[in-house]
């Protein structure tokens, strides 16, 4: 039966099953191995399919699409609030001492330690702060990029980029890959990738939007966790015990010490640091990258795992003065504001049995009496 | 047909149309009292909505998947079709066979979604949509007997060629990136792929059916 097998071009086959379709007609043989290999395909992937996690996700779609009609009510609603007390409060406070407000800008500079030992403060105006055969680099206020030089030699020295807590910095690497650096990280990295592979690490949290090149790999390493990449957006968490990785876009090999997963996207890796587990589970991508976005999403999140985001977000420190208030739970979804007030004043006004007490850089969580 | 819908007592005889086209296959009127349930075929017994979706969603995807060659959209195609009987659950009433009505569905859903996506021609949907005459068959014991034949026979592979075929048929990994993963090059992995189909097609006899079939509608 298979000496039909001559009749098929297998590398035109090949080719149209990895998805580089050139839009070339198949003959019978070719079609009808085709539909062999897509029966294979679909009954060998029926396990990316499990049913638990599917009616779950459903479960989500489902109540997200019934929840938004009813968030907007409720945003609408605590808006008019807002007005209504904040006039309130306004005449009231006026003939009191006037509490303090949690208005402060972050004191800390984003800084750039250079591979000779060289020292950079950024965070103000436009600057050139290298140019030469190694890397152009160029900083704003928000952003650091860095171009390719003409000199092909392999760099081995490392630039350090520090972001305090209280700030958000964007990079681009010489290769064009974006790194977004959430507030309290480290990003340690070349000024140019002229290796055969490009190598980051990092600590805090970041986000990788790795420019493609199949011929260079790009592994970002954290503790004792890698994370190499085949073209793809990823984001690192380690601020806590473990160190999370979550999958946006494309594909993602994550290995530490001999355990290794290969992530989908909306799937998550988590490295136990304490006992060197590597567990991966679904989740919904967007919780993990929202910051990104300039957005503050927590999605049934406990009030001690909010705050203890946002002490480091906005450089401040969070007392709780009641320990039951710690594991409230609760969903926050708004473009992060300038000022902590404003988050502050979002969640009193959804939890109408919390107060804030702000003295200098600390606030103290208490029931309202 | 076995779908039908349930006209509002108020407005009989006025048709709905706010339906999904992607998902609508035939629908007869129908003035019964509305039940708001779904039947099991067999034995007509009553089943709850996340029942019928855990029975038939890996079944559903796989067969999207067989359509789409994509994870996420077969995904996506299946959970829009379970939103879509959600929201119309008051006023969709199954009355004979879900899976059959269900595969339907989502084949057409398939299918319109490659015609929609523009990366594949005409003619080659219409190939597609010949060859899901032959996958998935709604019989669920013939469906396991040919996995468990399928997976007993990827078994029988060298350990190596089971590998490739894996990563790029379970985990989905492009060729490029399955040799750069096993540190070979990519033409050792296009003959491993070749030589896993040659075999596991030989040995799951079924598929060489649909040679002649092919042929017979290729000839008409």
């Amino acid at each position: 039966m298979n000496e039909n097998d001559k009749e098929i071009d297998w590398e035109k086959l090949l080719n149209r099953m990895d998805g580089d379709s050139a839009g070339e007609a198949l003959n019978e043989e070719e079609l009808a191995m085709l539909a062999a290999a897509k029966e294979m395909q679909s009954r060998i992937g029926a396990a990316k399919f499990p049913e638990e996690e599917g009616w779950q996700n459903f479960v989500q779609a489902r109540n997200r699409r019934q929840a938004r009609r009813f968030t907007l009510v409720k945003l609408a609603a605590a808006a008019v609030l807002v007005l209504a007390i904040g006039a309130g409060l306004w005449t009231f406070l006026n003939r009191q001492h006037p509490p303090q407000l949690a208005n402060e800008t972050p004191a800390g500079k984003v800084r750039l330690k250079l591979s000779d030992g060289h020292e950079v403060t950024l965070g103000g105006s436009t600057q050139v702060i290298q140019n030469n055969g190694i890397a152009s680099i160029k900083a704003d206020q928000s952003s650091l990029v860095y171009g390719a030089g003409a000199n092909r030699t392999l760099v081995t020295a490392m630039d350090t980029l520090e972001v305090p807590r209280g700030l958000q910095f964007t990079l681009q690497l010489a290769d064009g890959t974006k790194v977004w650096l959430n507030a309290g990280s480290r990003l340690i990295y070349p000024a140019a990738f002229n290796g055969a592979s490009r190598n980051v690490y990092v600590q805090g949290e970041a986000y990788f939007d790795v420019a493609a090149d199949i011929e260079r790999p790009f592994t970002v390493y954290s503790g004792k966790v890698a994370m190499k990449v085949l073209g793809t957006a990823f984001n690192v968490n380690t601020y806590g015990p473990e160190i999370q990785t979550t999958l946006s876009s494309g594909k993602l090999l994550v290995t530490a010490g001999q355990e290794s997963t290969v992530l989908a996207p909306d799937e998550q890796a988590v490295y136990n640091d304490k006992n060197g587990s590597l567990n991966k589970r679904t989740v919904e991508a967007r919780v993990f990258t929202a910051w990104k976005e300039g957005d503050l999403f927590f999605e049934d999140a406990t009030l001690l795992d909010i705050t203890s985001y946002l002490a480091r977000n906005y450089d401040y420190v969070f007392v709780f003065e009641d320990p039951t208030l710690e594991k409230i739970s609760f969903t926050l979804d708004m473009r992060r504001p300038a000022v902590l007030q404003d988050v502050l004043n979002q969640i009193s006004h959804s939890m109408n049995n919390l107060r804030f007490r702000v003295e200098g850089k600390t606030v103290h969580i208490m029931k309202r009496q | 047909m076995v779908i039908c819908r349930k006209q509002q007592q108020h407005n009989a005889g006025q048709q709905m149309m706010e339906i999904n086209p992607d998902f609508i296959i035939l629908c007869a009127d129908n003035n019964e009292v509305t039940k708001w349930f779904m039947y099991q075929p067999k034995s007509g017994e009553v089943v709850s909505f996340e029942e019928q979706f855990k029975l038939h969603y890996t079944f559903l995807c796989t067969a999207a998947y067989y359509v789409v060659e994509d994870e996420d959209a077969a995904r996506d195609i299946v959970q829009d079709f379970f939103l879509y009987c959600w929201s119309k659950r008051h006023i969709i009433r199954i009355t004979h066979d879900f899976k059959s009505y269900a595969v339907r569905a989502i084949r057409n859903a398939s299918l319109n979604y490659l015609k929609k996506s523009g990366k594949t021609s005409l003619e080659e949907v219409a190939v597609i949509e010949n060859m899901t005459q032959h996958f998935p068959l709604e019989d669920n014991e013939a469906e396991a007997d040919r996995n468990a034949a399928l997976w007993a026979a990827v078994a029988r592979l060298p350990e190596q060629r089971r590998r490739i075929f894996l990563l790029s048929n379970r985990d989905g990994l492009k060729y490029k990136d399955i040799a750069a993963t096993l540190g070979i090059s990519v033409n050792t992995v296009k003959t491993q792929i070749k030589l896993a189909l040659q075999f596991l097609r030989k040995e799951c006899r079924w598929m060489n059916i649909i040679i002649a079939f092919l042929f017979f509608l290729k000839n008409n």
